[in-house]
């Protein structure tokens, strides 16, 4: 599904956020993403749909390549996107946030309007309902809780009929019980519907719980790929151990390579 | 602290620094105080002028009272000539801003060319007062209202391009984004994620701008561009100051009327 090969993304300002970074995802995994503040997680998914150009490496979703500019809206609209701030836009109802899933498949004239095809209104009701959020269809988005403006932003990606997945980070600012149900709710696209998921968490014991696929990033490499939910603490040692040393002096950490599947 | 109800004061933060930091705040005041007595002898600023001046002032405020109000049903067309400059102005001032700020603004401009040339015509317009415009329209298209609401529009658009710029700039990027994200094109992203940020802040602008453009109409009939300025001066020039203060006080009311029913279709959106 995702085959990445040597990923390097090295910023205006100098800083290497991806060090050559080499994945495949198969099709329907649940993958998640580890690794501490600034290791990279953010730049790794955002080169996956085109958001950042990465530096060096190729990326195919699909076996199209992102970095060519023909394949990347047809990308971009098979991968829905969640984020850990939402990015709803608050003065739109929640219908409205939902359907813009469905622009990238909207007649431009028609959607500037806010005229959208039946079906698509439909499916975009579908899809908060199966977020639980059917009921608030018509209010503000900013009238709603954090845990369910996420649930929302879940819908507006379930709305572009994705092949994949990807979220950043998506409980970060939820309070518990809010991002065990965005979790369930992710585990439940993945399974019923075959979706490929891929989410970046800071909670280990979170990923613990709902990973299929665990892979670790520290300082722009990979360190950790294991597939399975269960990390020993030399491993989660290995992502998260002892930053402080390793901050600045690069390669100080173990590079572990670990052979796909 | 406090003795005998006396009360010691003391600077939060030191005044000066330092002593150089001192020196440097005295030579700063001594050359503002320059500037005001330079200015001040620039334009013959002087007390005993001003009271030499208060006579004739004083004759001037009697002659204006009472207000003729039999010129009244003569005020009228001009009025309404008045209020539609201000409308027509604005509006078209607020059809050219839309392309033009959406230009200016860094994070939408098409090309950093297109973005200097926006933000150059924005800072133009701006510079040139609407007196001048008109004056310029009138020479142009000659006498009447027309040039007056060109003149409101092409000053206008330099206000309302930057503050539309700016609002656009400022928005969280973060929606912009996610719609890029799903593939959306441009416009899609544009009138999805980028109007209903910036949407009330715009509104409130154009009628604030409405609000100004009504003063300004109330005085482009000085120069021959349509509105109630003319009678105004032509009252001044033929020496009918009771004709003048009526006029006086109906642009005031209007000015009030103005100002009233834009803030009340600004409670209304907002
Ligand atoms: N637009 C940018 N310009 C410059 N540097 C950036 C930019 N985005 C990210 N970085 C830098 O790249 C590095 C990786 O950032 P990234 O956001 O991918 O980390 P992250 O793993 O997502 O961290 P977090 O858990 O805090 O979200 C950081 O050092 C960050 O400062
Ligand atoms: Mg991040």
């Amino acid at each position: 599904m995702i085959a990445i090969r040597g990923l390097r993304k090295e910023f205006g300002n100098g800083t290497k956020a991806l060090r050559g970074v080499d994945l495949t995802v198969e099709c329907g995994q649940f993958l998640v993403l580890l690794g501490p503040s600034g290791a990279g997680k953010s730049t790794l998914l955002r080169c996956i749909n085109g958001l950042v150009q990465p530096t060096a490496g190729e990326i195919t979703v699909d076996g199209a390549a992102v970095h060519q500019l023909r394949h990347l809206t047809d990308i971009r609209r098979q991968v829905g996107m969640i984020f850990q701030q939402f990015n709803l836009v608050k003065r739109l109802t929640v219908i409205e946030n939902v359907l813009c899933g469905r622009l990238a498949h909207s007649n431009i004239f028609c959607s500037c309007l806010k005229l959208f095809p039946a079906a698509d209104i439909d499916f975009a009701l579908h899809c908060l309902d199966r977020v639980g959020l059917a009921e608030k269809a018509y209010q503000r988005a900013d009238q709603l809780s954090g845990g369910q403006q996420q649930r929302v932003g879940i819908a507006r990606a379930l709305a572009q009929k994705p092949r994949l997945i990807l979220a950043d980070e998506p409980v970060a600012s939820l309070d518990p019980r809010s991002a065990e149900r965005v979790m369930g709710i992710l585990r439940d696209i993945n399974r019923q519907d075959g979706m490929t998921v891929i989410v970046s968490l800071h909670n280990i014991e979170l990923a613990g719980r709902y990973a299929e696929r665990v892979i670790g990033l520290r300082d722009g490499a990979l360190v950790l790929d294991k597939r399975s939910s269960v990390l020993s603490s030399w491993e989660v040692e290995l992502v998260y151990g002892d930053y402080a040393d390793a901050a600045d002096d690069e390669g100080a950490f173990p590079q572990v390579t670990y052979a796909h599947a | 602290m406090r003795k005998n109800g006396a009360v010691t004061l003391r600077p939060v933060l030191p005044w000066f620094k330092d002593g150089r930091a001192a020196l440097r705040q005295l030579a700063l005041a001594v050359l503002l105080l320059g500037v005001y007595a330079w200015s001040a002898a620039g334009t013959h600023l002087s007390i005993s002028e001003l009271l030499r001046g208060v006579p004739g002032l004083a004759d001037i405020v009697a002659r204006m009272v009472p207000p003729n109000f039999a010129i009244l049903p003569k005020l009228a067309g001009p009025t309404i000539e008045t209020v539609q400059i201000s409308i027509w102005g604005t509006t078209l001032a607020v059809l050219f801003t839309i392309p033009l700020g959406l230009a200016a603004a860094r994070n939408l401009s098409p090309h950093p060319l297109v973005y200097g040339l926006a933000r150059f015509v924005l800072n133009a317009t701006r510079s040139i007062s609407e007196i001048i415009f008109a004056l310029i329209f009138v020479a142009a298209v000659g006498l009447g209202p027309f040039p007056g609401v060109l003149a409101l529009a092409f000053h206008s658009v330099g206000m309302l391009g930057k503050f539309l710029a700016e609002a656009i700039e400022n928005i969280d990027a973060g929606p912009v984004e996610a719609l890029v994200a799903t593939g959306a094109s441009k416009w899609q992203v544009i009138r999805y994620a980028v109007v209903p940020q910036i949407l009330p802040e715009f509104v409130t602008l154009c009628l604030y701008r409405w609000e100004l453009n009504f003063r300004s109409a109330t005085i482009l009939g000085i120069v021959g561009a349509g509105g109630i300025g003319f009678e105004l001066v032509t009252s001044m020039r033929l020496f009918q100051y009771q004709d003048m203060t009526t006029i006086l006080i109906v642009i005031l009311a209007l000015v009030s009327v103005v100002d009233y029913v834009s803030s009340a279709i600004r409670a209304k959106i907002i």
